[in-house]
């Protein structure tokens, strides 16, 4: 009991800070979806408004709608105009649509595979490799070491693949919002690559998280509830009846839905985690035995299994609602409970805003998404159409925001590189984790964090300013040929023969091609912004040396970091 | 009602009145040095500090309890009639507790409930008033204001934590990445030309400044030596360890409040293999208090000014889950280690954890106020006058555990 009251004085303690009322809630509620369809909420901008202010300042809308502006999105923006541009964007169907040849070696990776298809072999090998220390552990000591370095280079390797598909997609997919969007909903639903969630990202963020990216939320949170990733990550796979661990159950609602300040108990955490005992995972996908009894509600899709013998039966009340199903039943109310809860389409949508928008988020415009976000059900394309068209939005294109990694690394490359798609994304995973946001790499479940002053630090400044000159050198090593992580497709031990496509002993490095740096004063994406520059950025430019200095001090520039 | 009791007649006297205002702090001889260690993610503190003579905690771990002092080889180290050290911190920081160098503050915590590691990490390094929560504005930096003048304060993080964050510029460096930068003097000064007049200005020329520092203190104390030394021949030390090293060097030679952060500690499964003597915690112990020790000695003369504090968001569930686990708690035990620091105690109010005096029957309830203890500890190490610790926690009521 004292711990809801804490909880409430909090929430309203928190209200009352962010100059947030909770009395528009209750309104809002009212409002029916054709309503708002056909009026445009309050505070929405006219779309000419949107079109003048992209227009102004193409380089920055880009920014904000996808990864940053690229010689070619420039060009679709001013055939378009802004508000066919973000239509197009905002409709989900619309695809990576990659190059041909890109395409291909994406579908080919082996992470892409099925995880029924990927996992089993590798858990199997574990398995065989712990039972050979344990029966032999002397005689095949040497060969069992072999084995097991080289599974953990396969494991390695397909979590880079993983990695470097997304670096592939961010810099060349058609649908970049929609990109971009996937990279926030990992980091939202974020979940780290060690143990065997990296071997499984590939399908974390190509199945789990992209479909659902511009779609219902609910869906989304369903997805990643069912997820192994999920809940291997946050230990929901080992949550069983008389065994409870709230692991996920907490982090669902402190960081998916509702908020820390949303309004729960350790007594919700406590029966969620409950409602949530016997959802779990099997990698190794085999059958599931259970008495008769029970073999109606045992139910399993991929290697995620609800298994109703570790599920606890017993009553249980989550938010005030006395949960009415049993089994999996049950966690279907939990979803639509969180889901449709009006503390997560605040706390999503404040979010949304800070980090597509402003941060803070404007407070009026996140009034805008949360009826908007009711209006829909959470239709996550909705609510973005009503944020990217809101007077706040095309105010703030004035207002640039100071970028993160993900954002700075991948706008920066967009805008230095042209033609033939880079060969080798290792260099880029390497600046992101020298910024500190490597892809997969955050441990803790509250993602990265999406503010500016987490990321303006002097040295990371620093480290910033380094990056630039790499990728004002033009960054050659991308375009040598792929590393050995993306040609693996299976565990390799030595004396095996590692095949023609596998990463042999190191050869002699063949000299890549001379590639003259990029002429980044000529480049559109620097045409597009020139006229926004200072004084002493134009001043800086005009002294530099050579051109690898040039390209260095403009990626360097507050204008260029900031967006 | 909660059946509290003293432990250590020692300082039962300071303790009785925990509210008593401080008195002036002892002359400062040479600058006092303050770095904190933030455990990220929860530690599990019973198994740090081990409850030996309580068999409530032997019956709660079944499976993962430390055993008891004097049952075998990885035994807990009795440190009193009540508490025992985890084994793996026996060559590491026992030799310190030995030299009366380290001290330990168990019930330990804030008053923040949710149980949340993110807004409890986030509470105490903001360190504010109930009122307000400004996220550019944490304690550490109102600490560097107070101290004024003498203050050179560095993050040895690769982001600026929010306890550093505020109107007093902080530097931040993660020393895994100091290495050789590509960008000369002219290159230099034509960024910070950019840059001036803009929000980051300042931090932009602080950047290149500090990193400057940074290279030259690296090449004139030649710290590979100082690594090889601390490691005593074994085998190199690394991650934790060998940054600890380098630390410890950096603050010797040019900084006094420092900050670092060591992730990992949120343990819901397998925590621990055959007993809590062994597995994922004590590894990880293993490892900071190597890492301590190792920047205890780095540190040289200067270590008898230091104040080492090492604290986590809060502790976990006396009980282990089904998974070998725990999850998250409430009080936690906090390390205070330095040449000045009074130890070889277990400090601050103290229970016997069982159903009936643990919070919420789950898990160590909190006594010490990490505001109040930390306010008092700055009183005494700075002298500060109370109208400054109330600038630094306001609304606190600093505590004097004569910590050092």
């Amino acid at each position: 009991m004292e711990h809801r009251l804490q909880a409430e004085a909090r929430l309203s303690r928190r209200h009352f800070l962010g100059g947030l009322g909770v009395a528009g809630l209750g309104l809002t509620g009212l409002a029916s979806a054709a309503w708002s369809q056909t009026l445009p909420a309050p505070g929405e901008a006219e779309p000419a408004g949107l079109d003048a202010a992209a227009h102004a300042r193409p380089a920055a809308f880009l920014d904000r709608v996808g990864w940053g502006a690229s010689a070619e999105q420039l060009q679709a923006l001013s055939r378009m105009g802004a508000s066919a541009y973000l239509d197009a964007q905002l409709r989900a169907p619309l695809g990576p649509a990659l190059p041909t040849d890109l395409a291909a070696q994406l579908a080919a990776l082996p992470v892409n595979q099925p995880l029924e298809a990927l996992m089993p072999p590798i858990v199997r090998e574990e398995r065989a490799i712990r039972l050979a220390r344990k029966n032999n552990p002397q005689t095949d000591a040497a060969e069992t070491e072999a084995r097991l370095k080289a599974l953990n280079r396969y494991k390695y390797a397909l979590t880079q693949q993983a990695a470097a598909q997304q670096v592939w997609l961010g810099l060349y997919a058609q649908n970049a919002l929609q990109q971009r969007l996937s990279w926030f909903w990992l980091n939202h639903f974020n979940v780290f690559r060690g143990g065997h969630v990296g071997p499984m990202m590939g399908d974390y963020t190509q199945r789990v998280i992209a479909p659902h990216a511009l779609g219902r939320f609910r869906d989304l949170l369903r997805a990643t509830m069912f997820s192994p990733q999920m809940l291997l990550y946050l230990n929901n796979a080992q949550n069983a009846r008389g065994q409870v661990n709230e692991n996920y159950a907490r982090e669902v609602m402190e960081l998916h839905t509702l908020g820390v300040g949303g309004g729960y108990t350790q007594a919700d955490v406590t029966h969620l985690a409950r409602a949530l005992t016997g959802l779990g995972v099997d990698l190794l996908d085999q059958p599931v035995r259970v008495r008769p009894a029970w073999r109606a509600d045992l139910w399993r899709r991929g290697l995620v299994v609800f298994n109703p013998a570790r599920h606890d039966p017993d009553p249980k009340t989550v938010l005030g609602h006395t949960l009415q199903g049993r089994g999996l039943e049950e966690i279907d109310e939990v979803i639509t409970l969180l889901a449709d809860h009006p503390a997560t389409a605040r706390h999503v949508g404040t979010q949304l805003a800070q980090y597509f928008v402003a941060d803070p988020a404007p407070p009026d415009l996140v009034e805008i998404m949360v009826r908007r976000w009711q209006a829909t059900g959470g239709q996550i394309a909705e609510v973005l159409r009503a944020m990217f068209t809101s007077a706040a939005f095309a105010a703030s294109l004035r207002q640039p925001q100071f970028k993160d990694p993900m954002r700075y690394v991948l706008s920066a490359l967009r805008a230095t590189l042209g033609g033939a798609p880079i060969r080798n994304p290792q260099p880029v995973l390497g600046m992101l984790a020298r910024l500190g946001e490597p892809l997969f790499g955050r441990q803790t479940p509250d993602g990265y964090p999406l503010n500016a002053l987490a990321w303006d630090g002097s040295g990371q400044l620093t480290a910033r300013f380094e990056v630039a000159r790499q990728i004002g050198s033009g960054a050659p090593a991308m375009f040598e040929p792929p590393p050995a992580f993306l040609r693996q497709s299976a565990p390799l031990v030595a004396g095996q023969d590692p095949g023609p496509m596998a990463a042999a002993a190191p050869k002699p490095k063949p000299k890549p091609p001379h590639r003259p740096p990029p002429d980044l004063a000529r480049s559109p994406v620097y045409l597009a912004q020139q006229d926004q520059l200072s004084v002493a950025t134009l001043r800086a430019l005009a002294q530099a040396d050579n051109r690898v200095q040039w390209n260095a001090l403009w990626l360097s520039s507050p204008e260029f970091m900031n967006a | 009602m909660q059946r509290r009791h003293f432990l250590q007649t020692a300082t039962a006297a300071a303790l009785a009145a925990p509210m008593t205002r401080l008195w002036a702090a002892p002359a400062a001889q040479g600058q006092p040095k303050f770095i904190l260690v933030f455990l990220r993610g929860a530690y599990d503190a019973t198994n740090l500090l081990v409850p030996h003579a309580n068999d409530f905690y032997y019956a709660s771990r079944p499976h993962i309890a430390v055993p008891r002092p004097g049952e075998g080889a990885d035994a807990a180290i009795a440190l009193n009639a009540d508490w025992a050290l985890h084994p793996a911190l026996r060559e590491s920081l026992l030799p310190l507790w030995q030299a009366g160098q380290l001290a330990f503050v168990p019930f330990a915590g804030t008053r923040d409930m949710t149980r949340s590691h993110f807004e409890t990490q986030d509470h105490i390094e903001l360190g504010q008033g109930t009122q307000t929560r400004d996220f550019n504005d944490g304690f550490l930096n109102r600490l560097v204001q107070q101290i004024g003048a003498r203050a050179r304060p560095m993050a040895f993080t690769a982001q600026l934590p929010l306890s550093l964050r505020g109107t007093q510029r902080v530097p931040n460096l993660a020393i895994a990445q100091a290495g050789h930068s590509g960008i000369d003097d002219r290159q230099r000064a034509l960024i910070e030309s950019m840059w001036t007049g803009s929000a980051q200005g300042a931090a932009v020329r602080e950047g290149f400044a500090v990193r400057q520092t940074v290279k030259q203190d690296m090449q004139a104390s030649g710290w590979q030596a100082e690594m090889a030394a601390a490691s005593r021949g074994a085998v190199a030390p690394k991650g934790f360890v060998a940054e600890a090293v380098r630390i410890g060097g950096l603050m010797r030679d040019s900084f006094n409040v420092g900050f670092i952060d060591v992730g990992g500690w949120d343990m819901h499964v397998n925590e621990a293999s055959d007993n809590g003597a062994k597995g994922q915690l004590a590894d990880k112990l293993a490892a900071l208090g190597q890492g301590l020790a190792g920047m205890a000695q780095a540190m040289g003369p200067a270590w008898r000014e230091t104040t080492v504090v090492v604290l986590s968001e809060f502790g976990r569930t006396f009980r282990e889950n089904g998974n070998r686990g725990t999850d998250h708690g409430h009080g936690t035990v906090y390390w205070v280690l330095g040449g000045a620091v009074r130890g070889g105690r277990i400090v601050g109010e103290q229970i016997v954890q069982s159903p009936s005096t643990l919070n919420q029957n789950r898990d160590d309830p909190v006594l010490s106020d990490c505001r109040d203890l930390l306010g008092g500890l700055f009183q005494r190490l700075w002298g500060l006058r109370p109208s400054q610790i109330e600038a630094i926690f306001p609304g606190a009521k600093p505590v004097d555990l004569r910590l050092v």
